[in-house]
């Protein structure tokens, strides 16, 4: 099996239309080149000027798949339905594998779908209606569309299995599996699963771009005042009812964050709310610089980069032809000036206020307010996450009183001068918590002191005075360009919105500090199983949940993890032996978590009893492999058969996952289930001894010892690799 | 396909003028440009950068209007659907001809036979009685001129010159008196008051063989002289009077070099082109609500299987039908209906006419006084940003969740006046608008009746296509072409055959039809028409090969011209003079008064009730309700910035109507002036030495300094 391998064809159809667009903008009705940006699934549904891009699948090949769950009573040899190697066969590259259909899976549908339609210029996109695909760019050569064509015949596999024309694998023995391109909330998403929240530091780029897909179809709402859905409605939500420095303050905040994911999910389904964690290092670095230093991009406070703005070239091209379109926007900066700043396009900044200060200090000349509200248009584009009205860290001396008030400047540069410098210890404290601090206040043995108390014991409980306050006030911060003698106007604000519980929330950083917030009191919750939570009945207005409801995360459909990855596995296709790629996860959340946990997701009920055995970095592992001493060692699920079907065709079926609300029968005898295997002392040995990454090696075996054969296989949806922090 | 030969424009529309200049202007090349430069023989030197060089002035050096001449070129279509105009052997500087392929042969193109038919049939055909006619006359319908009764006579008020052929380059041929041997030529007589008829045109060829028809000079006159004649009785018919305003065919031949047979040989070109000669435009920029363009691509689209894709079958629409794809016969009775799944260009479709509203703040003041300005800027309901970005996915059910603007969009939607709704002034029903509740329909302009309530069509409304078009839109099914970077502006020489045979119709009047201006509502009667765009010609009044079929020397006669009838069946093809005989006559009669009407709006039922009846009338209501500002302008900007009548020192009544028989000449053109960046349509060249101006109040009552 050495033949050179060619990119798969999923992936050559990107290029290919890629390539093809070139320099084009086109815009494809808002979707951008979607080929790129959208899921293979969402991509097969797209629907683009009313021609579905990917004709519907019609052919007999797709029922015939998912008959094959093991268990059904057809056969008791429980071989795939799609198998012609029977149980003896072990090996997905066996010989004997070459006999099944030859042609496509759904002959024609290439044809027949709208992108290929497009691509070849036919009718419509023949220039009655559209120009041929991609608009404004290149043809693309009839080849590549009849490869394209054929890969949509085949249904439009992810990857292609290089061997043979139907080489779907009849057995995972030593095979390897990769992460899977999307997000692992959609697995959760489509099994009713928890879904999980994030440490934003590590969020992998395309479930960051999914958030801020969220954010912005959230906020485009803003256009209709009536609508609930809209970012602005959920932002009052706070400044009208929110609950602070007493019981409710976590409960409050814990229902609003979940009806806001919820909402966030109505558009885009997986996402959640990662959350900010203070402690780490990499935000503390320079805190705070005094801006006066020069060309430095770093003024005031860090923040995680996904909060953070930049500008892109394309921002320039269209600030130039803004400058050029509005007589006098853009003050001293022409649009040539624009073509200077070439070092500070794509750099991410902590606040615009530091972009904008670094441009001037690269051209010399003062950005005109009118230029920066562009630019801050721009940057809203970019990134929906980041905020104009957001000054972290920086806090300025003030002097006179009244009207004649004003910021302490720098003569040279005329900004503000920052009231502390260099250490963090200044006027405020307005600073990210050490670890230290955090695992202090999660020691709190107590709801009123950690959490707040009761309206007679006035309690502000220490989470929400600090880190909640402070971070609240730190990343607000004041904005250096308030003018004290025009007084607070709508567009003349002293503060950043963090700053402010009323508009705290028209932040988007407000979700990560909260959702960390939150967080705080489920890592509490779990130091402290026995303390007891005040007044279980009150109700949190204006939702209608009492505190009782709001204790458990987990019914609220999510938990915490600092990262994971998520195996997908065709769960048609039975497993003796199977070892997944490495997780691939930041090396920071290697060498910092707190926990690790394996689990095996969507185990389905086999006929016969069997082991699942769990190593980590052993690709070798098989049924003889010691368990005792072996640090490779995770565990093993023992797990039990049901026995051969005794009822009608059907009656064993592997239920849907997705229960209604309303079926209040008892569960189904073969619902699969999921098994989890704490690994944090073998991740930390294998560490310790000099593993870079850490990949999961599975072994079937059957009830005598040896290698899983026939039933005593076992069949599955995915294996994650969690980490906590 | 074969290759085929076509002369395009279809239909093109020349303009009277004063002038007796050898000079004229061609008709703007696209829509919102200025006219045409050209020579005297019609040659145009085309920009570096594809444009045509535009006039600075629509006056001589003697201050008369110049004649705008409708030029005609031949073009060919290649197999593959390329078009490009002919180009005729010229050995003197050695330019290679075309190679033209006839029924027997082919070879070099050595000329082009130019044959031109004009008439005016104004005083021979029937009253202009508003919207009675228009699906065939009664039998008690009044003629113009009644009191001459045989066919003979009636014959005898046909202009009729003659045809006129021209051949090679820089020649010319008139319709005039006296100038066709050949020909029984008909005129009025030579002492019509105040002006009197003896040419209705002529026609000139260029270095390129193209040919250009120029109309008459705006002359009207009444064979009444004892006083108190020449005088105006009517807007659209005065018995006794002529003008020179005229329509009629445009043909041509190809001959060619057969070097096989070493003779000559000739094409007929299948269809004929029209020429139809109104009156000058004095807002040439400004496009009219609905154009004859958009007259003709509705009934082009609904009758001719203009865009089959568009509207059509269902088959239609599954295979992409082109017009070439389509037997009429079948088609015209099978079931269509407009594509739901058509996606209209933004740029090309929509804003063209969804920005025509906006413009009519320079030829009006009207819109100063409405709620509703049609704004185009940033806030305004027409604000283009707002209307050009479709969601990504439409929907005929209310808004799309990601469409914000769908509001927008329906707000302006639900404001068009629906067919059926001719007769309405508001809807009195709740939409889902609020906003549109009780508020005028639009467009808010005077419809084919507005005058009687007899057969009442009171308010325009835009066409079918044009509704489904907007239909579309609103649902959010279209495409911006800026933003999926597929937009091209089109170069006025890059211009694609059904775009010429549109654009020069764009300058038209397309409605109310009252009579209208250049021409009235005969245009959308599809039995005049052979094909999309063009008319069906009477065969007869056409020079034909009279030798044989083979098309061999010298096979060339002029045909034996059986003069013009004043009954004629439509049937039979039009002919010259079969167009403009619907027009008011004279043409500035009505030009005169269609400024503004006051509509009766008291019921919406109209034809439900009769009008008549002396019991149950409501309290009557009306409503001044303004005509075509675009083409007969209202209010105008001066130079100075003050806004004036355009028409100051014409009232609206009959007097007015006589005198604009004579001070149609001396009237401004609106043009627009872009200074600093702000594009100003101002008026210019009025005559005020012949016909004066108002005084402005600083110059009657100067500041002391």
């Amino acid at each position: 099996m050495a033949k050179k391998k060619q990119p798969d064809r999923y992936e050559r159809f990107k290029a290919i239309l890629t390539d093809a667009a070139g320099e084009s903008t086109a815009d494809y009705q808002g979707y951008g080149q979607f080929w790129n940006t959208m899921s293979l699934d969402e991509l097969q549904k797209l629907v683009l000027f009313s021609v579905p891009m990917f004709a519907p699948k019609k052919n007999i090949g797709e029922e015939a798949d998912q008959e094959s769950a093991l268990g059904s009573d057809k056969d008791s040899s429980g071989s795939s339905g799609s198998s012609c190697c029977g149980s003896s066969a072990k090996s997905s590259e066996s010989d004997c594998c070459s006999t099944p259909s030859d042609g496509p899976k759904y002959p024609g549908r290439g044809e027949a779908s709208g992108i290929v339609i497009a691509m070849r210029g036919q009718y419509p996109f023949d220039g009655t209606m559209f120009p041929r695909f991609p608009f404004g760019g290149s043809k693309v050569s009839d080849t590549d569309i009849d490869m394209i064509s054929g890969w949509i015949d085949d249904g439009c596999p992810e990857k292609d299995h290089s061997a043979k024309p139907d080489d779907r694998p009849t057995e995972y023995d030593g095979t390897i599996i990769h992460p899977p391109h999307h997000d692992p909330n959609k697995i959760h998403h489509d099994s009713n699963g928890l879904k999980q929240r994030k440490n934003m530091q590590y969020i992998p780029a395309h479930e960051l771009q999914n958030l801020r897909l969220a954010f912005r179809k959230v906020f485009e709402l803003n256009q209709y005042p009536l609508d609930k859905r809209s970012y602005h409605s959920y932002a009052k939500v706070h400044g009208d009812s929110c609950q602070h420095g007493w019981e409710q303050f976590l409960p409050w905040h814990r229902a609003y964050l979940y009806e806001f994911e919820l909402n966030l999910q109505d558009f885009v389904p997986n996402v959640t709310l990662p959350y900010w964690d203070w402690t780490l290092p990499q935000y503390k670095k320079g805190i705070p610089q005094a801006p006066a230093k020069g060309k430095s991009k770093v003024v005031g406070g860090i923040i995680p980069p996904a909060y953070r703005c930049w500008l892109s070239p394309n921002n320039i091209k269209e600030l130039q032809k803004y400058i050029e379109e509005n007589n006098g926007a853009g003050g001293d900066i022409t649009p040539d000036d624009l073509n200077k700043i070439k070092d500070l396009l794509d750099v991410l900044f902590n606040s615009g206020i530091a972009l904008r200060w670094a441009i001037e200090d690269e051209l010399g000349k003062q950005v005109s307010d009118q230029l920066y509200s562009k630019m801050c248009d721009l940057m809203h584009g970019n990134n929906p996450l980041w905020h104009a009205s957001r000054f972290p860290g920086m806090f300025y001396n003030t002097k006179g009183k009244g009207t004649d008030q004003q910021y302490v400047r720098d003569p040279k540069t005329n900004r503000p001068v920052l009231a502390y410098d260099g250490n963090m210890a200044g006027h405020f404290h307005h600073h990210y918590p050490t670890k230290d601090e955090i695992d202090g206040i999660l020691e709190t043995p107590n709801w009123a002191d950690f959490g707040g108390g009761h309206y007679a014991n006035q309690s502000f409980g220490l989470l929400s005075q600090n880190p909640h306050n402070t971070g609240h006030i730190w990343s607000g911060g004041q904005n250096p360009y308030f003018n004290f003698a025009q007084g607070e106007t709508s567009t003349n604000s002293e503060y950043g919105s963090m700053f402010v519980d009323l508009v705290a929330f028209f932040d988007p950083i407000a979700w990560g500090h909260h959702s960390n917030v939150d967080r705080m009191w489920y890592l509490w919750q779990q130091k402290h199983k026995n303390a007891e939570v005040d007044d279980l009945t009150a109700v949190m207005m204006p939702w209608h949940y009492t505190v009782q409801q709001l204790l458990d995360v987990g019914k609220l459909g999510y938990e915490y993890v600092m990262d994971s990855k998520y195996y997908g596995i065709n769960s048609d296709v039975p497993v003796v032996k199977l070892n997944t790629k490495a997780t691939d996860v930041h090396k920071e959340v290697l060498e910092n978590h707190k926990k690790v946990e394996v689990r095996l997701h969507g185990v389905r009920r086999a006929v016969k009893s069997h082991f699942i055995k769990v190593f980590l970095n052993a690709p070798d592992a098989n049924h003889d492999t010691p368990i005792k001493e072996n640090d490779n060692f995770v565990g093993y699920a023992a797990r039990f058969g049901h026995g051969n079907c005794v009822g009608g065709p059907g009656h064993c079926d592997v239920p849907e996952l997705n229960r209604h609300f309303f079926d209040n029968r008892h569960r189904h005898h073969n619902t699969p289930t999921n098994h989890r295997f704490d690994a944090t002392e073998q991740v930390k040995k294998l560490i310790a001894s000099g593993a870079k990454d850490i990949e999961v090696n599975v072994v079937v075996m059957g009830p005598h010892g040896k290698l899983a054969e026939g039933d005593t296989r076992a069949l599955m949806d995915g294996i994650s690799v969690n980490f906590f922090d | 396909m074969s290759t085929q030969y076509s002369i395009h424009p279809a239909i093109g529309i020349a303009r009277v003028g004063d002038s007796e200049q050898n000079h004229f202007y061609l008709p703007p090349a696209q829509l919102g440009q200025m006219p045409v430069e050209c020579d005297e023989w019609g040659n145009v030197k085309t920009a570096k950068d594809g444009h045509y060089p535009t006039i600075k002035s629509f006056r001589d050096k003697d201050k008369a209007i110049l004649r705008q001449g409708a030029q005609f070129k031949v073009y060919m279509t290649d197999k593959d659907g390329n078009s490009q105009p002919l180009v005729v052997k010229d050995a003197k500087k050695k330019i290679k001809g075309t190679i033209v392929s006839g029924a027997t042969g082919s070879g070099e193109l050595i000329d082009i036979i130019w044959t031109v038919h004009l008439a005016n049939k104004k005083s021979a055909w029937y009253d202009f009685e508003q919207t009675s006619g228009e699906h065939g006359y009664a039998e008690d319908h009044p003629l113009r001129n009644p009191e001459i009764t045989n066919d003979i006579e009636r014959n005898r008020l046909i202009i009729d010159p003659g045809p006129q052929t021209v051949r090679g380059t820089r020649q010319k041929a008139a319709f005039k008196k006296g100038e066709n041997p050949l020909y029984a030529q008909t005129f009025p007589p030579d002492d019509t008051k105040p002006y009197f008829i003896e040419t209705l045109g002529e026609i000139r060829t260029s270095d390129s063989n193209a040919l250009t028809v120029l109309g008459g000079h705006g002359f009207s006159g009444s064979i009444n002289h004892k006083f108190p004649h020449p005088l105006i009785e009517t807007y659209a018919n005065n018995d006794g009077w002529f003008d020179d305003t005229s329509d009629g065919p445009v043909t041509a031949m190809l001959a060619y070099y057969d070097e096989q047979d070493q003779q000559v040989r000739y094409i007929r070109i299948e269809d004929p082109s029209w020429v139809i000669v109104g009156y000058p435009r004095y807002a040439p920029e400004i496009p009219d609500l609905i154009t004859i363009n958009d007259v003709i691509y509705d009934l082009s689209v609904k009758h001719f299987a203009y865009k089959p894709y568009l509207y059509g079958t269902q088959d239609d629409f599954k295979e992409g039908h082109q017009q070439k794809d389509v037997n009429l016969d079948s088609w015209r009775i099978a079931q269509k209906r407009y594509n739901p799944d058509y996606y209209p260009k933004f740029y090309e479709e929509i804003w063209p006419l969804i920005s025509r509203p906006a413009q009519m703040w320079n030829v009006t003041s009207y819109l100063g006084q409405s709620y509703q300005p049609h704004s185009t800027g940033q806030g305004g309901n027409f604000y283009m940003e707002m209307l050009a970005t479709p969601p990504p996915q439409p929907s005929t059910n209310g808004p799309a969740p990601d469409d914000p603007n769908y509001y927008h969009r329906e707000k302006i939607f639900m404001s068009l006046r629906q067919p059926g709704e001719e007769n309405v002034f508001y809807r009195h029903y709740y939409t889902f608008d609020e906003f549109q509740f009780e508020k005028p329909l639009m467009p808010l302009l005077a419809g084919d009746n507005p005058i009687t309530n007899e057969l009442p069509s009171k308010f325009l409304r835009l066409t079918d296509t044009q509704l489904y078009i907007l239909r579309q839109w609103r649902d959010g099914k279209f495409i911006n072409e800026k933003e999926e970077g597929i937009y091209h502006s089109t170069k006025d020489s890059d211009m694609s055959l059904s775009q010429i045979d549109q654009a020069t119709l764009d300058m038209g009047l397309g409605g109310a039809f009252c009579p209208g201006g250049e021409v009235a509502w005969i245009i959308r009667n599809p039995a005049i028409y052979r094909k999309a765009y063009r008319i069906n010609a009477d065969q007869k009044y056409l020079p034909s090969m009279q030798t044989n079929n083979v098309t061999t020397t010298p096979g060339l006669n002029l045909y034996e011209a059986p003069g013009l009838k004043w009954n004629n069946n439509i049937d039979d093809g039009l002919q010259p003079g079969d167009i403009t005989k619907y027009s008011a006559l004279p043409w500035q009669a009505d030009f005169n008064e269609c400024s503004t009407q006051d509509i009766d709006v008291t019921y919406d039922q109209w034809n439900k009730l009769s009008p008549n009846s002396a019991y149950e009338k409501s309290i009557q209501t009306t409503n001044m309700t303004l005509w075509w500002p675009a083409h007969r302008p209202l209010q105008v900007f001066l130079e100075n910035g003050h806004q004036a009548e355009w028409s100051r020192g014409i009232p609206a009544n009959k007097e007015g109507d006589y005198k604009m028989v004579i001070a149609w000449k001396w009237l401004g053109f609106v043009m627009s002036e872009t200074v600093d960046g702000q594009t100003k349509y101002v008026e210019k060249e009025r005559v005020t030495d012949k016909i004066g101006d108002y005084e402005t109040f600083e110059e009657q009552y100067p500041q002391k300094k």
